[in-house]
């Protein structure tokens, strides 16, 4: 079946089956930072944002994301151009093995574009769906605060 | 689950006409449900997020469309029965979850037992189900929770909140293993219409109102739980679920009489 979306920005269409969820269809299409973690929607390792929300991908089937406008970590910026979330997640020292690090930074950035201004209760709630099992999120949360200073207010 | 077929209906008569050709077809209704099935037989899956059931309209009654999704009704700031149903929702799993999940989809999913029934029980909710021919059933929560396979191939519209609730004070405590897994014991209290009303939901075990003139004790509510067997699971064994219930009830008898 033919699917229609925006991804990264970009209008697409792609050929799916029915029975194939998002996760697996982002990595197929060459998406890798898309991880897979749990595939049961309780780690956020394959986090994404569809339509300004952080969602996770393991749970939708490809037909649900239809007309719709999903953001991967790819849409966000890379090594040679990185989002100013992505490297103040790097200056604040908030990635050790690095798997739920895309999961994180998309979580921080519909966090960020909705609440510019969050209070650490506010970036608990953002980022409830996202685990980490080497930080013990202090400096995850730390990376949030930081990013809301240096974007003053900004959706980027 | 072997799915080959997957349909988005247009309107409600496309939706009829593609559940009367296909047998072992399921509702996706933000599909955090549906995900987790493995092992059920489903060959058609029915997305229907084009139908219109996304709507929430407050005047008098309180009616939720069945798509809307936790986090949707969470940014509307509703305080109905003073910020019960906010902030019982605001407990169904972790952002992630909430963003995609909705009311209907939970309520239709099949774990023993979901997130909002026991909420939706204490504060005497109707749903609405069409049926083909345009057909519109209303019932009481209790009813779906008694005999939910009856309503297995309805379509749910929406859950109708009632007026009366709209003002009433309910303690509500739910716990659960983990952020996003489903609550092992819940426990809502309050006194409605000058009874002592306490109604307790616990995984494995379909939700139970206990309604008195008189206070509840806890004795009361560990004998009803027994008698319909609150059972060993993942989420922990029968014991401790009773355990549970009682600090639970400590906490709902310490708040009730500071107010």
């Amino acid at each position: 079946m033919k699917i229609n979306f925006n991804l990264n920005g970009n209008d697409r269409t792609f050929e799916t089956e029915p029975n194939e969820k998002v996760l697996d269809f982002l990595r197929r299409i060459g998406l890798k930072g898309v991880k897979r973690g749990c595939e049961t929607g309780d780690c956020g390792a394959c986090a994404i944002i569809l339509d300004g929300k952080i969602i996770n991908s393991c749970m939708l089937y490809t037909g649900q994301i239809d007309g719709h406008s999903i953001t991967t970590i790819e849409g966000l910026g890379d090594n040679q151009n990185p989002h100013l979330i992505q490297e103040t997640f790097v200056d604040e020292g908030a990635v050790q093995c690095g798997f739920c690090t895309p999961g994180m930074i998309l979580a921080t950035k519909a966090l960020l574009d909705k609440t510019p201004n969050p209070t650490l209760e506010e970036i608990k709630n953002g980022l409830s769906g996202n685990l980490c099992r080497c930080t013990g999120y202090v400096k995850i949360e730390k990376a949030v605060v930081e990013s809301a200073k240096k974007l003053g207010g900004k959706n980027v | 689950m072997k799915i080959e077929n997957y349909f988005k209906p247009k309107d409600l008569n496309e939706f009829f006409k593609m559940t009367q050709g296909h047998d072992h077809w399921k509702v996706v209704a933000g599909g955090t449900f549906v995900s987790r099935q493995k092992y059920v037989k489903v060959h058609t899956l029915i997305d229907i997020q084009e139908l219109g059931f996304d709507y929430i309209n407050d005047n008098g009654d309180l009616h939720i469309g069945s798509m809307v999704t936790f986090t949707e009704f969470i940014e509307t700031n509703n305080d109905y029965a003073n910020g019960t149903l906010l902030s019982s929702f605001a407990k169904c799993g972790p952002i992630t979850v909430r963003n995609i999940a909705t009311i209907g989809g939970n309520i239709m999913g099949g774990y023993y037992w979901n997130d909002t029934t026991p909420v939706l029980l204490f504060l005497e909710a109707k749903l609405v189900f069409l049926k083909e021919s345009s057909e519109i059933l209303e019932i009481n929560v209790e009813d779906f929770i008694n005999d939910r396979a009856k309503y297995k191939n309805m379509l749910l519209k929406e859950i109708i909140l009632p007026e009366k609730y709209r003002n009433e004070r309910v303690f509500f405590n739910r716990f659960a293993r983990t952020e996003s897994d489903i609550p092992t014991s819940i426990f809502l209290g309050g006194i409605v219409n000058g009874k002592n009303k306490i109604v307790i939901g616990a995984s494995t075990v379909k939700p139970f109102a206990i309604i008195s003139e008189d206070e509840i004790t806890v004795e009361e509510i560990k004998a009803k739980a027994k008698e319909i067997h609150i059972m060993n699971d993942l989420r922990g064994s029968n014991e401790y679920k009773l355990k549970l219930i009682n600090a639970q009830y400590k906490e709902y008898k310490e708040t009730k009489d500071e107010n």
